[in-house]
């Protein structure tokens, strides 16, 4: 059997990998859906599928696009990676999503203590960044 | 579409159409999987089954398939003319249920059977016993005759006179009819203006105490006295009275059936145990009322033995009243059995609070269907029943039963529930999950006294 013509050349897998990365942008989407849906209204989601599975699936993808990146020889080089710029609205989306996530988590007690875990957390998540992202 | 995650690496033209048709498609496929995932949060299905064929998947499993007498069924194996039940519980109004039953290969003589299902709840559905008169303790009168339940007995005191002398109340005495009073056996009259019949109760300083076998059981605390007995029943006596008879060591609690709360949580009473709830759902489709929790100390809660966890599967426990609607008629749960409770006098003796209210027709409504082969190659033998004609019975409790027209040997009994596509179970689906938001975050309001 000739296995040869099942070969991917290198332009498909360029749209593997583009692909990969919509692929990535649904599942993590799905995943932060998922996360409110959850927090909202316990078991809405777990009671169909279990957060293992699409973490399962996130990290699937990760490794898909690691190898396929591999493959098609594509390297993100430091210093392109500096140059990286971030997204400022998203990062204020995500931090005001992980604030309401952590705020609703903590329902059941105390208003201001609830507050006070809030900052506590989004303090602690700043901390780290700057640990680990900055020079 | 604009968003492009990786603008660096750029197609040719050929490959970048091809690149925007997959895209599409993906994107369409995750459209078409959220209005799927959509579909099954509304529309949910409920599958429940139990293997005899490989019993170590059925860990957890809730169908428990038995016998007439409540036991497991043996490797599946049912006798000719004996009836077999199987069961589930579930949350939520479903359209219809399919129930599968799959006929091992060595059942000869297999011919479709009918199956029956009942709704309501789980012990209102257990057999009923005998009725029960006024719970020890109750101060009733009938023209002019004034009694103790002691022992379980009916007392008669001699006279108004005796009755003065030992402290008790004529107020306090509720009026009944002798019919009432058949309930009750016979018991001894009292004439000792002396000595105390078992069952009186006592208030000294502000504790309230309940004279059993001649010892003083001191109650854990006037909220726990008032769920049993009525203010006024107590007679006052000073503390020299505690040393007339010896103290009981063990306390007495809340009444059998109430709910109570401490912490987060909440728990029914059953004698010496409770049973911590699982969540608000299971409270409200138990038939609770949030009206009926009190709130308890640490010491109120550290007299009861915890058991496991109440959940929707779970019978109410000993203690329980119900109040069937359609014919005003009450029962309490007792040692698997649901006796009478012959007059609202007599329940209001055993229980203070709200009963749970049930339909009286649960429990003989039956629908029925009757299995026809499912396909060609597996013994496998289904049908349907429109579980939506219970929709107006209280509990979550399903009870399915068979007779057995042959000796057969089943190898795996499955139920599964479903929700028809239309617009009214979207409705009500919205509805319930609206619900469970509001009870989630605590704005339907949950008043603890």
């Amino acid at each position: 059997m000739d296995l040869s013509k099942y070969k991917f050349n290198s332009e498909s897998l360029l749209i593997i990998y583009k692909l990969l990365h919509d692929l990535l942008f649904l599942l993590l989407l799905f995943f932060g859906m998922a996360l409110v849906a959850e927090g909202v209204l316990p078991g809405i989601i777990t009671a169909h599928v279990g957060f293992s599975k699409i973490v399962f699936l996130v990290v699937f993808n990760l490794l898909a696009i690691f190898f396929t990146g591999q493959k098609i020889k594509i390297e993100i080089s430091a210093k392109d990676d500096k140059k990286t710029t971030v997204n400022k609205k998203l990062t204020a989306a995500l931090v005001i999503l992980f604030g309401l996530l952590v705020f609703n988590s903590l329902w059941a007690i105390n208003i201001w203590l609830n507050l006070f875990l809030v900052i506590c957390s989004l303090a602690t998540l700043y901390l780290l960044v700057k640990l680990f992202f900055e020079e | 579409m604009k968003m492009d995650f990786t603008k660096e690496i750029i197609l040719d033209e050929k490959s970048q159409k091809k690149y925007r048709r997959l895209r599409f498609g993906l994107y369409l496929m995750a459209i078409l999987a959220a209005i799927y995932f959509a579909y099954l949060i509304f529309f949910p299905v409920q599958f429940y089954d139990y293997s005899f064929a490989n019993p170590n998947l059925n860990k957890g499993n809730v169908i428990n398939p038995r016998d007439e007498a409540g036991k497991l069924l043996n490797k599946g194996n049912v006798e000719a003319g004996k009836k077999f039940y199987f069961d589930s519980s579930v949350i939520g109004n479903f359209s219809t249920v399919k129930i599968s039953v799959d006929v091992s290969s060595k059942s000869k003589d297999f011919q479709p059977f009918l199956i029956r299902a009942r709704k309501s709840y789980r012990s209102f559905l257990y057999p009923e016993g005998d009725p029960v008169g006024f719970r020890d303790g109750s101060l009733v009168k009938n023209n002019n005759n004034y009694f103790i339940i002691s022992q379980g007995k009916l007392c008669q005191f001699q006279s108004l006179d005796n009755l003065n002398i030992l402290g008790f109340s004529p107020g306090s005495f509720t009026e009944v009819s002798g019919e009432e009073l058949k309930y009750n056996n016979i018991g001894d009259e009292i004439k000792d203006s002396n000595n105390y019949p078992d069952a009186s109760i006592f208030k000294i300083d502000d504790a309230y105490y309940i004279l059993s076998g001649q010892k003083l059981n001191r109650f854990i605390s006037q909220k726990a006295f008032l769920t049993q007995y009525d203010e006024n029943q107590a007679i006052q006596k000073d503390k020299s009275f505690l040393n007339r008879y010896q103290l009981a060591e063990n306390l007495v609690g809340f009444a059998g059936g109430s709910l109570i709360n401490y912490g987060d949580g909440i728990y029914i009473v059953s004698g010496a145990s409770i049973y911590p709830i699982n969540n608000p759902e299971t409270f409200v489709n138990m038939g609770y009322d949030w009206n009926d929790v009190i709130k308890v100390n640490g010491d109120e809660l550290s007299i009861y033995k915890k058991e496991n966890i109440f959940n929707i599967n779970t019978p109410h426990p000993d203690g329980t009243i119900f109040l069937a609607d359609e014919n005003s008629k009450w029962f309490i749960i007792k040692n698997g059995e649901k006796d009478s409770l012959p007059s609202e006098n007599i329940a209001r003796s055993w229980f203070k609070k709200n009963p749970i209210r049930v339909s009286a027709i649960s429990e003989k409504y039956f629908e029925k269907c009757e299995l026809s082969k499912a396909g060609f190659i597996f013994s496998t033998y289904e049908c349907r029943i429109p579980v939506d004609k219970f929709k107006n019975f209280e509990g979550r409790y399903y009870e399915f039963s068979s007779t057995a027209q042959a000796n057969i040997k089943l190898d795996k009994v499955s139920v599964e529930f479903k929700r028809f596509l239309t617009v009214a179970n979207l409705k009500s689906s919205i509805k319930d999950m609206i619900n469970k938001i509001l009870i989630h975050y605590g704005f339907i309001k949950v008043q603890i006294q």
